[in-house]
């Protein structure tokens, strides 16, 4: 059995659940970039601006690793944020 | 010389004695009057009770007690109809003959007594105004509930029995043996728990092996062991969302076995914290989203000013994240149990549980939303604590 959670909100309400997701994978994507050497940035650059998807998979397992640890980091500092 | 006589001096008297007369007759007619509109809206009020329900023994009392006054009123008011009624001049008014007096003393105290009644109804009146009448849905729903407690209770007596009688007994797969008598208490109270999981499992098939995964990977982080106050006063608590959760399972038709199932939770969620309906958490929630969007708007412009690889990563994430997005809007009922008993530590687990491109931060961010509105931190404390 499946449950739509989103259709629970408030339909005015759902662009900012989207606006949320958005804020801190951007927030985290640059993050992760600016962790990044010189090296690895230009072959994001290149990977990425390419349409093998394979290889855009690798990248992210490879060098961005850790964006799941930095999404979270977001996150909290987004709640922390919301909260002032 | 007088131009007096003594019949104009006789006839004189007499119409003063009409006139006084007939202000009096006016004054008690008015007194009538006064009592029937009383009694009418005595009626009407009546009439509203009696098509409320009561259900409570005192309600019924009450009811009872101010028909008993009501009564006393009507019989009142007869009475005093009848005595009027009495005291009418037998001749027409046009005679001359002065009617007998009335009794006004008696006539005054019997108004005054009407009126103490009144007051005393009209309190009683706001007093039932004032309560809250219990429904018979209410009724029913504890019935139900105190019969599944009772059921409960029962199946733990007798497990507790049974543990009793043959310690060496091998328990299900899920549910360990306890080691010791110390142990004893620890495993009634998880097998207390143990017996509604069946249940889930017979209605409820898992979806996802990811979510089968989630459930046992919060089963294996929990592994403190608070003191025994402690517990009690968490179990304690946990009893108590628990029948709050079967409560809400009960007032929308839901099968209250099941109550994590995630339309009762959701539900629950709605019903305890009002978000949607209260004026002020809904104001607060306008406030959270205006904030959301002005941050969101401030991350669009930092990241626009980054090279176009990193907006590449982000449409492929969210594309590939899709699937795990669409999860999120459309979330297994494991998932919103794992959410639910995760606790605030375990939330934050969820993300790994999910996957970077699934929807686990979203969940989170979400959830801390509510918490943050006060929508769902007891049952997602409560949830921590309960064992699966």
């Amino acid at each position: 059995m499946l449950q739509n959670f989103l259709k629970n909100f408030p339909p005015e309400f759902e662009k900012t659940i989207t606006d949320l997701y958005d804020t801190i994978l951007k927030r985290s994507l640059m993050r992760a970039y600016e962790n990044l050497e010189d090296e690895k940035k230009a072959m994001m650059a290149k990977i990425f601006n390419s349409e093998n998807d394979t290889e855009k998979k690798d990248f992210l397992e490879n060098y961005l690793g850790d964006l799941n640890d930095i999404m979270l980091e977001e996150t909290e500092k987004l709640l922390l944020e919301i909260k002032k | 010389m007088s131009i007096e006589t003594p019949s104009f001096e006789n006839l004189r008297r007499q119409t003063e004695e009409e006139v006084t007369e007939r202000i009096e007759k006016e004054s008690v007619q008015r007194n009538i009057q006064g009592m029937d509109k009383l009694r009418r809206e005595l009626d009407q009020q009546f009439e509203e009770i009696e098509e409320k329900e009561y259900k409570t023994i005192e309600d019924k009392n009450e009811v009872d007690k101010i028909q008993q006054q009501h009564d006393k009123l009507s019989y009142l008011t007869k009475t005093y109809e009848l005595e009027l009624k009495d005291t009418k001049p037998d001749k027409p008014e046009s005679t001359l003959k002065p009617a007998p007096k009335i009794d006004k003393e008696s006539t005054q105290a019997l108004i005054a007594k009407i009126d103490n009644w009144r007051e005393k109804l009209d309190q009683e009146y706001e007093k039932i105004e004032k309560k809250e009448y219990k429904i018979p849905e209410d009724f029913e729903e504890q019935k139900v509930i105190e019969k599944q407690h009772q059921k409960l209770s029962n199946l733990v007596k007798e497990l507790e029995q049974e543990l009793k009688e043959e310690p060496k007994i091998k328990p299900k797969p899920e549910s360990p043996l306890p080691s010791s008598e110390e142990e004893f208490k620890e495993s009634a109270e998880l097998l207390k728990t143990l017996q509604e999981a069946p249940r889930h499992e017979e209605i409820y098939e898992p979806e996802e092996q990811d979510d089968k995964e989630s459930q046992e990977e919060s089963l294996t982080k929990d592994t403190s062991k608070p003191e025994t106050i402690e517990q009690k006063e968490k179990d304690n608590e946990i009893e108590k969302i628990e029948l709050e959760l079967k409560r809400t399972a009960f007032r929308h038709g839901k099968d209250i076995e099941n109550m994590w199932h995630p339309d009762n939770v959701w539900q629950h969620i709605k019903d305890s914290s009002n978000i949607f309906n209260d004026p002020e958490k809904q104001k607060d929630l306008m406030v959270l989203r205006d904030d959301i969007e002005r941050i969101a708007e401030e991350t669009d412009n930092a990241f626009e000013k980054h090279p176009r690889a990193i907006n590449n990563a982000f449409k492929f994430i969210k594309g590939q994240g899709k699937k795990g997005f669409e999860k999120l809007g459309t979330m297994s009922k494991k998932g919103l149990e794992v959410m639910g008993k995760a606790g605030k530590k375990g939330i934050e687990s969820l993300g790994k549980v999910f996957g970077i491109l699934g929807s686990g931060i979203l969940l989170i961010l979400i959830l801390f939303m509510l918490i943050e509105l006060k929508a769902v931190e007891k049952l997602v404390d409560a949830g921590g604590k309960t064992k699966i």
